[in-house]
């Protein structure tokens, strides 16, 4: 005889059947989330815009024009996989019936719906701040739900700086909306723009910050990490020195910073979450994979699969639940 | 015996994945941007076209477009000359007239001489999804209105290099024949020949509508596709421009300007000739969304978002009901542990 270990209690005799909304399933939709954000971020908004500054003689056009082909699909995916991990957040907080999560998730649910109707509909004012308002929600929603969250306290002030990171860009559109609609005058979305980008990079460094503090403690040096963790903060620093436009325009481009932040502090909040992340996600793999999630999405980004997926991100970080190794799940081969 | 079922989850993740490489091979978007959003105003009346500084357009409030410097091809500019430039727009049933106003110490309007450059200002519309805003790209074009100082100043007279050099001797206008008294036509000046747009010795716009689809494709249209009509106006340190076109535009090289559209995806560029800007270098803005209005915005207007608001509501309705009626298999501890109610 044998049992099915789902969470940390044996369920009964042997007939587990998988769910879509269990903790598993959960888990890895979460994990594909992280891949499909990777993804778009490396292919579409990196690699993509970079074929800019390539000729545009064979074979590079070819070559250009078969990433943009994958670019355009992994873009397409992230807002699907999102979809799905909505979904199956829904249907565990009914399960759980937890009602706050619930309100978070509706809200998350009229986002998304939002995003896809906007494809195809003008924007509308009223409409645009209806959507701010509900990423505020569910960012603030997000940041209370920290204090629950697994990890480390610096991990979840991190979680927190990066909700107030989509919090901060969305009120400065929803006062500046209001204000015209109301014919007011005064602008406050730029200032709360760059404030944004300080708590995204804060954010990085924080929850960057809690894993690589683990990974100082005796017994537990990750050699591979912190060489990891150095060569992205030098790659950052190397590309800015030898070519501080191209390297600035990208950095607008893939993860939606302007340059209002200096770039050896962004070097250091890049170097401290690669080799950082990793060490947290053994401890608080939730917190770890959605603040990656968040991280990935960029700050500030337009692209309505890009605003689903950081608000999934922050709502997944902050999940007090956890998966503990089973059968299926071996968190000690995490990566 | 059955062998081993991929878990529902990961089923339909695979099935995601298959459906975002069809999704993109068939060119449907499913991602919208949420950026800065311009709002068209409506005028019942005619649009204020040809007065830049007429109080309709002070009756609108403007969107601040924040500008950076152009660093991705030579001539760069790496700090934006200007911070920002202010965006107002203005739509009846015929045309569409878009204001852009900034502040500039100097009005340079003059190209005459080999070391001195035009104020200017561009918008640029994306003629497809996907497309670059770096002068586009070949899966996507742009249809660019390209306002230069120098053409609106041209606009009562052409100036040449006669008006800055009275006396230079006239070396372009040959006798037509051996030994007439009278010059001929102008058959040494080879940009006219050519039709170079650059060279008209008549302006008729003080904006130029061209396309591009990358790097080094900027090309003017043909003179019956000139359909943009300029009017600028320096006062007080503050210049305003005014560009407008008929809305119903059948010229696939345009962009389409319709209130039944989604939004149109613009980006802005500004070029200060006081300080050597001149082709890409200049300051730009990233995309933006231009809404035209279709009429008094009513609630009924908003039909297809109220439906996907309320689909969204009842769906998550169903899903919390369908979930809270499932055996609780499989939750893991909820906040604190077993004890709390988490698993079965």
């Amino acid at each position: 005889m044998h049992s099915a270990v789902v969470g940390a209690r044996a369920v009964g005799p042997a007939r587990h059947r998988a769910s879509f909304a269990d903790a598993a399933a959960i888990d890895w939709l979460t994990r594909l989330l992280l891949v499909a954000v990777a993804l778009d971020l490396i292919f579409t908004r990196l690699v993509v815009r970079l074929a800019i500054f390539v000729p545009k003689g064979e074979p590079w056009a070819t070559v250009s024009a078969a990433l943009g082909r994958f670019g355009a699909a992994t873009d397409a995916f992230v807002p699907l996989v999102a979809l799905l991990l909505l979904g199956a957040l829904l249907l565990r907080a009914g399960r759980a019936g937890r009602r706050g999560e619930a309100l978070t998730l509706v809200a998350l649910a009229i986002v998304a719906a939002g995003g896809f109707a906007l494809i195809h509909l003008p924007p509308r004012p009223v409409v645009v701040i209806v959507l701010d308002s509900l990423i505020v929600t569910v960012a603030l929603g997000s940041a209370l739900r920290a204090r629950g969250a697994q990890g480390p306290v610096i991990a979840r002030v991190g979680l927190v700086a990066l909700a107030a990171a989509m919090t901060l860009p969305a009120i400065g559109h929803t006062v500046d909306l209001v204000s015209m609609l109301a014919e007011l005058s005064g602008a406050i979305a730029l200032t709360l723009l760059v404030a944004g980008q300080l708590a995204f990079v804060g954010g990085a460094v924080l929850v960057g910050l809690a894993g690589a503090l683990d990974m100082i403690s005796p017994g537990r040096f990750h050699g591979r990490l912190l060489v990891g963790g150095a060569a992205a903060a030098g790659l950052v620093v190397l590309a800015a020195v030898a070519a501080p436009e191209t390297s600035g325009a990208i950095m607008i481009w893939s993860i939606g910073l302007t340059g209002a932040i200096p770039v050896p502090v962004v070097a250091v909040a890049l170097g401290l979450a690669v080799a950082g992340l990793p060490v947290l996600h053994r401890r608080a793999p939730m917190l770890a994979m959605g603040t990656s999630i968040v991280l990935c999405s960029g700050y500030g980004l337009a692209a309505s699969g890009l605003v689903l997926a950081g608000l999934l991100g922050l709502f997944v970080a902050g999940s007090a639940e956890h998966s503990e190794p089973g059968p299926a799940e071996d968190w000690s081969l995490a990566p | 015996m059955s062998g081993p079922t991929m878990p529902p989850a990961r089923l339909l993740g695979v099935g995601a994945f298959g459906l975002a490489v069809l999704l993109s091979v068939l060119g449907v978007p499913v991602t919208s941007a949420q950026g800065t959003t311009i709002f068209a105003g409506r005028a019942d009346g005619t649009l204020p076209t040809d007065s830049p500084f007429d109080p309709a357009w002070d009756g609108l409030r403007p969107t601040d477009v924040v500008l950076s410097g152009q660093p991705v091809t030579p001539p760069m500019r790496i700090e934006p000359a200007f911070p920002s430039i202010r965006v107002r727009s203005l739509v009846n049933d015929e045309r569409i007239a878009i204001l852009l106003e900034w502040d500039d110490a100097t009005r340079d309007e003059s190209v005459l001489a080999v070391d001195s450059f035009s104020d200017a200002a561009a918008i640029q519309f994306a003629l497809g999804d996907g497309t670059s805003i770096c002068m586009g790209q070949q899966a996507g074009g742009l249809n660019i209105w390209h306002w230069k100082a120098d053409w609106a100043a041209d606009l009562t007279g052409r100036r040449d290099l006669e008006d800055v050099h009275p006396a230079m001797p006239d070396d372009a206008h040959f006798p037509a024949a051996p030994g007439a008294e009278n010059p001929g036509p102008d058959g040494f000046l080879s940009g006219q020949t050519a039709g170079n747009p650059r060279s008209a010795s008549i302006r008729t716009s003080s904006v130029e509508d061209l396309n591009a689809v990358g790097f080094g494709t900027l090309t003017t249209q043909v003179p019956e596709g000139q359909n943009v009509h300029g009017a600028s106006e320096f006062r007080d340190g503050v210049w305003r421009v005014v560009m407008s076109r008929p809305l119903s535009d059948d010229d696939p090289n345009d962009a389409v300007l319709s209130p039944a559209n989604p939004a149109t995806v613009v980006a802005f560029a500004v070029w200060d000739g006081s300080r050597g800007d001149r082709d890409g270098q200049k300051s730009v803005s990233t995309w933006l969304a231009l809404s035209l209005p279709r009429g008094p915005i009513g609630f009924l207007d908003m039909w297809p978002f109220f439906m996907l608001l309320t689909l969204a509501l009842l769906l998550s309705g169903l899903v919390l009901f369908y979930g809270a009626r499932q055996p609780a298999i499989g939750l893991g501890w909820p906040n604190g542990g077993p004890d709390r109610g988490g698993d079965a």
